[in-house]
């Protein structure tokens, strides 16, 4: 079996980076391989670039060799991002090639569609929440009704799928976006069809199955007079509620008989979170993670993992409390916890030893398991993978603080000051706090990991170098050493 | 191995080093002191000197012992980590290690009559005194360099080439 991730616009990229995290984890529900790729006209984008730049560190953890453990079992391949406006400063007249047609009745079909400011606006930033610029650019970049599925990481794409059906695998192609904004209520209908059309044979066999999460609204921002230049047009979060009643409508009548997808995730908040910072898109555009992004890759996580024959055409969990507990969160509690702990040990005692005693400036010998894993040439400056572990460790406890920080919800995974960032902005974590982090009774503290990965704690002979000695702090970091 | 187990067998294994350190040094002695002019001085009975002798060795050998049962306890039960600064314990290990000396050297003056104290002496009696401050810097090192639990394992000095019952080691 193997398994699809199409990301599609800013939510879509979110949903990546938890969906990420949680393969990490190993909580993928099966063993194949997570091939993934990300639709954006805005490949610049804050959020993209993120979720991009942790799907490649963890694509680098894939050369550890951690032996037969879940810690990253995920074999992941990540696309180069597929962006539907070719040109960096497109507009929707010279895509669609407007001053051929401008004396004819299309052309004015066009120009009673869209208005002057919609059809010139730079696309470099995304279609700007305007879901109606997305579908036409989208349909005209991706040839649905031909035989010519564009170039580059499409082609590829098919040629993965095509490959793996004909082996006679199951191949679950999941999709994710938002129903309100620009890219994603563009890009998830339309390239649901295009995929349909591209594996009709093999998804009427049922050996392609396509799932999506529709992300709905669950933040608003408020742009202030000096982030908009006068007359530029961006997206609006008034627009949000309409723009997703007329989706789902959409969607209702459109979907009849799995038409679009075999089975629809709807994640949403009822509150709407105030984004800190507005933008218009590219680099700036960096919106804090939140607990809707976890339930998608939990919906793409259900969907991987479901039976066709038990999954539902619509999936719909209403949650009616504000608060947010372990209980709430589908996956296997203990696994996901125990990579919590292994994430915050690793920042807490491994990182700063790695910081000091490559280069000289500590004895190796206060730290037993520094020498029986042979670290003196993991050097955070020098080894790529090293540099990379470092770097992912400090953005997943990022993301999961920012989850755990949602101002309408709480969210009690993680317990009060276990965690936060010291006055120079590192990552901290509270010892004291940190054997129960999760709430519930354990006896891993870090004196405990410490002692048990100095005792060569998961010690396996498949596993070598620096990937054998994260093995071991993850087998030390579960509730119960085998 | 187990923890509790290993731990069993630490401490016995820290015993055993120093009752071994023990017999060699009190058959050693006993030797040396045969055919010495310390038991004509001293108009003792070797049976009587061995007595003696053997007493003063298990009280120093008994503190040597208890020092090292405190560095283990306290490595094993009451150091606990919880910053990675709290790893450098050397300097505590050090104090015992010194406090043996100290112990190897001062209790056998002081429990040694002062009618013994005036004729060891000479080549004698540097050997005495040399050993009995070996013998208790002796069996302290061993016995915490083969066998300080796991996580402070390579505190005392060669601790990574004689730490013994360490478990599995990595890559």
């Amino acid at each position: 079996m193997s398994n699809y991730f199409i990301s599609i616009g800013g939510s879509g990229a979110k949903t990546m980076e938890a969906l990420v995290h949680l393969a990490a984890a190993g909580l993928m529900p099966n063993d194949g391989d997570l091939y993934t790729l990300a639709i954006d006209p805005d490949v610049g984008n804050g959020n993209l670039n993120r979720s991009c730049g942790v799907m490649k560190k963890y694509i680098s953890f894939q050369q550890l060799h951690t032996g037969a453990t879940e810690l990253f079992k995920t074999k992941m391949e990540l696309a180069d991002p597929w962006r539907p406006t070719q040109d960096a400063k497109q507009t929707l007249d010279k895509l669609m090639d407007y001053q051929l047609y401008k004396d004819t009745p299309v052309a004015s079909l066009y120009k009673a569609l869209y208005t002057e400011k919609e059809r010139q606006t730079d696309l470099d930033k995304g279609f700007r929440g305007h879901p109606s610029i997305g579908s036409a650019v989208m349909a005209k970049s991706i040839d649905i009704e031909g035989d010519s599925f564009g170039e580059g990481p499409w082609n590829s794409f098919r040629q993965h799928v095509e490959a793996e059906a004909t082996r006679g695998e199951q191949v679950r192609i999941f999709l994710a976006g938002s129903v309100f904004g620009g890219t994603g209520a563009a890009g998830m209908p339309t390239i649901a069809k295009l995929l349909q059309k591209m594996f009709e044979t093999d998804h009427d066999e049922g050996k392609v199955m396509i799932g999506g999460v529709l992300v709905l609204p669950y933040f608003s921002f408020d742009p202030k007079p000096d982030d908009i230049r006068p007359g530029e047009m961006y997206a609006s979060s008034k627009n949000f509620p309409t723009n997703t009643q007329a989706a789902l409508r959409y969607y209702s009548m459109e979907n009849k008989g799995g038409a679009l997808y075999d089975t629809m995730y709807f994640v949403g908040d009822t509150h709407q979170t105030a984004v800190r910072k507005f933008s218009l898109g590219s680099a700036d555009q960096k919106n804090d993670a939140h607990i809707v992004d976890l339930y998608a890759a939990l919906a793409a996580l259900d969907f991987y993992g479901t039976e066709k024959k038990n999954l539902r055409k619509y999936a719909y969990i209403l949650h009616e409390e504000d608060r947010f507990t372990w209980p709430d969160i589908p996956v296997n509690e203990e696994k996901f916890a125990q990579y919590i702990r292994f994430i915050l040990a690793y920042l807490h005692i491994v990182k700063p030893v790695l910081d000091l005693v490559p280069e000289g400036k500590a004895s190796d010998w206060k730290y037993p398991w520094f020498r029986d894993f042979h670290l003196e040439n993991a050097n955070c400056n020098t080894v790529p993978e090293v540099r990379d572990f470092n770097d992912y460790a400090e953005g997943f406890v990022t993301w999961l603080l920012q989850i755990g920080m949602q101002p309408a919800r709480r969210v009690d995974l993680i317990q009060p000051q276990v965690m936060g960032y010291d006055e120079y902005g590192n990552i901290a974590v509270n010892p004291d706090r940190f054997v129960n982090f999760d709430g519930t009774d354990s006896n891993v503290s870090i004196d405990e990991i410490w002692w048990r990965i100095s005792e060569g704690c998961g010690y396996d002979a498949d596993a070598g170098g620096f990937g054998a000695f994260l093995r071991s702090l993850y087998d030390a970091c579960a509730k119960e050493v085998k | 191995m187990n923890r509790t187990i290993r731990t069993v067998v630490q401490i016995l294994a820290i015993t055993a080093i120093f009752a071994v350190l023990g017999i060699i040094y009190y058959y050693a002695g006993a030797e040396i002191v045969k055919g010495s002019p310390v038991l004509q001085k001293l108009r003792h009975g070797l049976t009587e000197w061995k007595g003696s002798f053997f007493y003063v060795a298990l009280i120093t050998a008994g503190v040597c012992w208890l020092l090292a049962m405190i560095w283990y306890v306290m490595a094993r039960w009451l150091l606990k980590i919880r910053y990675v600064e709290d790893a450098d314990k050397r300097p505590i290990w050090l104090l015992f290690w010194l406090l043996c000396a100290i112990a190897s050297l001062a209790l056998p003056f002081i429990l040694t009559n002062y009618t013994e104290l005036r004729v060891i002496q000479g080549l004698g009696g540097g050997i005495y005194w040399l050993g009995f401050s070996l013998f208790g810097l002796i069996g302290y090192y061993f016995s915490t360099a083969m066998f300080t639990p796991d996580h402070y394992k390579y505190v005392p000095f060669g601790g990574s080439v004689l730490h013994l019952l360490s478990a599995k080691k990595g890559a």
